[in-house]
């Protein structure tokens, strides 16, 4: 389906009164989180870690989209899931409950485009073992819209590039269906890509090259001139994994591959998430396995080492990071502190992008 | 990274701690830190006179080793000294690739910062225990420079333990970004009781095991200097002695004792007894007993500090 046919008719329904994200205490981060009662939450962050709102969610959430100018979360259940809720973080409220298509289930992800009047979320045609966007339109009551093919198998994290409305897509590689669970259907052949997207034609697909072929692209960061840094896991042995961050310049040739050789074995072959730093100079890619971190000036030149036990979220604040861990930490620029909850996966920054 | 070493060295040294972690740290962690620094500076001051009779300090070193391999956190951590004390496992025989160039580099190049460049493989003890038990010292000036980068290293760990030492007492004190609660180190030392049971357990007796029908006995760790089996024997009383500091566990205890009694029962120094049936039942049921040791530390030290598993390192998303 083409963007411009679903914008226009969005166009039609007029600003919806909805509460902006000033009105719930001005957010700068999204995260899910497991409270000490064993309930699971959506916490909406302040630029210094404090809690802005908190809104309670039925399930282990995976990560949430936060829609660019309402304060308005799309909060997905852990994959393979068939539902994801659209929330009021002002009240709680579950305004709109998405459930995917016959034949699809979600991964876990989804991104804004056109201002916030459609939500794209990463889905599994798993009868053609192929990845989709679902195109929803969030101005109408997040009526499913279409489709577009995402290039690949297993597409995992999708984020626009800032100023733009291009798409770029993790398509991780990994085929499962929900009859099996998460069990990998096809690692002997298994071919991950970053795919570009723009009104559902691919304008890029890249790869990381032969010996990386067992690196499943799964979660992604876009840098304001469009650098999209890439967090891997690694699905070979974990004694022979290699880099677990990549970055990639549309038009800019092979993926630069980013180790920390001092570090490397610690990372235990799985990249949790990645971020930019506020002022772009720096990509961080967490490691909860072994309970750190990598900062890499982009410029180049040795790693940084943040170290928490469970760390995993990471998002950019002010010019530097923010990172979260399962045992309720939250560094950022100013400090540390530690919040009786226990941060799930992923830092989701908020704000128009 | 500079933010979180700046919030390191704000810590306010003079927090109460639990006591325990006074303990673990005074009773455990800081000796055994000390006494791998100084066995390593014994093996290269007996190096250093000449490249004979290097075969007891070597594996007081080794001794040394084994009861603090488990202290990862901190100093050993930092920029991959880990792997450079001792790299192991080496699937790919690396140490073999890094010592020869080494050698080729010449007597010109065993400078301690010519040391410094090299492969982490050749560093250490794994490339000290092919010189000493494979080439009878040679060359000695590599020998001595190997030993004195090692001792320069432990020392270096011991001295960072200090600080280390010192963030850990003030878990909890603002700008503690390590630490965020008090909980958090013991925590700490739980995650590498627990880390050092997996290691010897899986690795160190996993490893030579391999399954019954491809055993790998040259795969055990420390084989050539037949350190494999007291390797085992010396982790399993450092574990013991840490777990005991850490609650009080007397089934974990228990289970320690009947893991040490089986290790100091069998006289199979390099484990290569793994690809004969009969010895290698004996093998296995040590490996057992560390697991069960490492199950029972789980539940009643994981439970009595109320430390919880990982959240998303377990989530495999």
């Amino acid at each position: 389906m083409r963007r411009r046919a679903f914008l226009a008719g969005a166009a039609a329904a007029s600003a919806i009164p909805a509460a902006a994200w000033a009105e719930v205490g001005a957010p700068a981060f999204l995260a899910a989180a497991r409270e000490p009662s064993g309930a699971f939450a959506l916490i909406g962050l302040g630029p210094e870690g404090g809690e802005a709102f908190r809104v309670p969610l039925p399930a282990r959430g995976h990560a949430a989209a936060a829609h660019p100018l309402r304060a308005e979360a799309v909060a997905f259940a852990r994959r393979p899931g068939t539902f994801a809720l659209v929330l009021d973080c002002r009240t709680g409220a579950v305004r709109r409950r998405l459930e995917a298509p016959e034949g699809r289930h979600f991964y876990g992800h989804g991104a804004y485009l056109g201002g916030g009047t459609v939500l794209a979320t990463t889905e599994n045609d798993f009868a053609a073992g192929e990845g989709v966007l679902g195109l929803w339109d969030a101005h109408g009551g997040y009526r499913r819209m279409g489709e577009w093919r995402t290039g690949g198998t297993g597409p995992h994290e999708v984020v626009r590039l800032p100023g733009t409305e291009v798409l770029a897509v993790a398509n991780g590689g990994i085929r499962t269906h929900p009859a099996t669970g998460r069990r990998k259907l096809n690692l002997a052949v298994m071919r991950p890509n970053l795919a570009f997207l723009r009104d559902g034609a691919a304008e890029e697909v890249v790869e990381l090259g032969e010996g990386m072929r067992l690196a499943s692209i799964r979660h992604l960061a876009a840098r304001r001139d469009g650098t999209v840094a890439m967090a891997l896991q690694w699905q070979g042995e974990e004694g022979e994994a290699r880099a677990l961050l990549a970055l990639h310049r549309r038009g800019g040739g092979a993926p630069r591959l980013l180790e920390d050789p001092a570090t490397q074995g610690a990372m235990r072959g799985y990249g949790g998430s990645v971020a930019f730093s506020g002022d772009g100079a720096r990509v961080a890619v967490t490691g909860p396995r072994g309970g750190l971190a990598q900062v890499f000036p982009v410029a180049g030149g040795p790693a940084g080492i943040v170290r928490r036990p469970d760390i995993c979220g990471v998002a950019p604040a002010g010019a530097g990071l923010a990172f979260t861990d399962g045992r309720g930490g939250i560094l950022h620029p100013g400090g540390a502190r530690r919040a009786g909850v226990a941060w799930d996966n992923h830092l989701v920054p908020v704000g128009p992008g | 990274m500079r933010l979180a070493l700046a919030l390191a060295l704000l810590a306010a040294p003079a927090a109460p701690a639990p006591a325990d972690v006074d303990a673990a740290l005074e009773g455990h962690v800081l000796p055994r830190i000390a006494a791998l620094a100084d066995a390593a500076e014994a093996l290269s001051d007996a190096a250093a006179e000449g490249c004979e009779g290097l075969e007891g300090p070597f594996r007081d070193a080794a001794e040394a080793w084994a009861g603090a391999s488990h202290l990862t956190l901190g100093p050993l951590e930092e920029g991959g000294r880990l792997r450079i004390v001792h790299f192991w496992p080496d699937g790919r025989d690396a140490t073999a690739r890094g010592l020869r160039l080494l050698r080729e580099g010449g007597e010109g190049a065993w400078t301690p910062e010519g040391i410094a460049r090299a492969s982490a493989a050749a560093r250490g003890l794994a490339g000290l225990e092919r010189l000493i038990f494979e080439d009878g010292g040679e060359p000695c000036a590599l020998t001595a420079a190997l030993a004195a980068d090692l001792a320069a290293l432990t020392g270096a760990v011991d001295a960072g333990w200090d600080g280390f030492a010192a963030l850990m007492r003030a878990a909890g004190e603002p700008g503690n970004a390590r630490f965020l609660a008090p909980g958090e180190a013991e925590a700490a030392l739980y995650t590498a009781l627990v880390g050092g049971l997996e290691f010897t357990a899986e690795q160190r007796l996993g490893r030579p095991l391999g399954t019954f029908d491809a055993p790998r006995p040259l795969r055990a760790e420390m084989r050539r200097s037949e350190r494999s089996l007291p390797n085992v024997a010396a982790a399993l009383r450092a574990l013991r002695e840490l777990a005991a500091l850490l609650a009080d566990a007397p089934e974990t205890d228990a289970a320690f004792a009947r893991a040490i009694a089986l290790a100091d029962g069998l006289e199979d120094p390099a484990l290569a007894g793994v690809a004969e049936p009969s010895e290698r039942l004996r093998v296995e049921a040590l490996q057992t007993a560390v697991r069960e040791v490492w199950r029972t530390a789980e539940e009643e030290i994981g439970a009595a500090l109320d430390v919880p598993a990982g959240f998303n390192a377990l989530d495999g998303d």
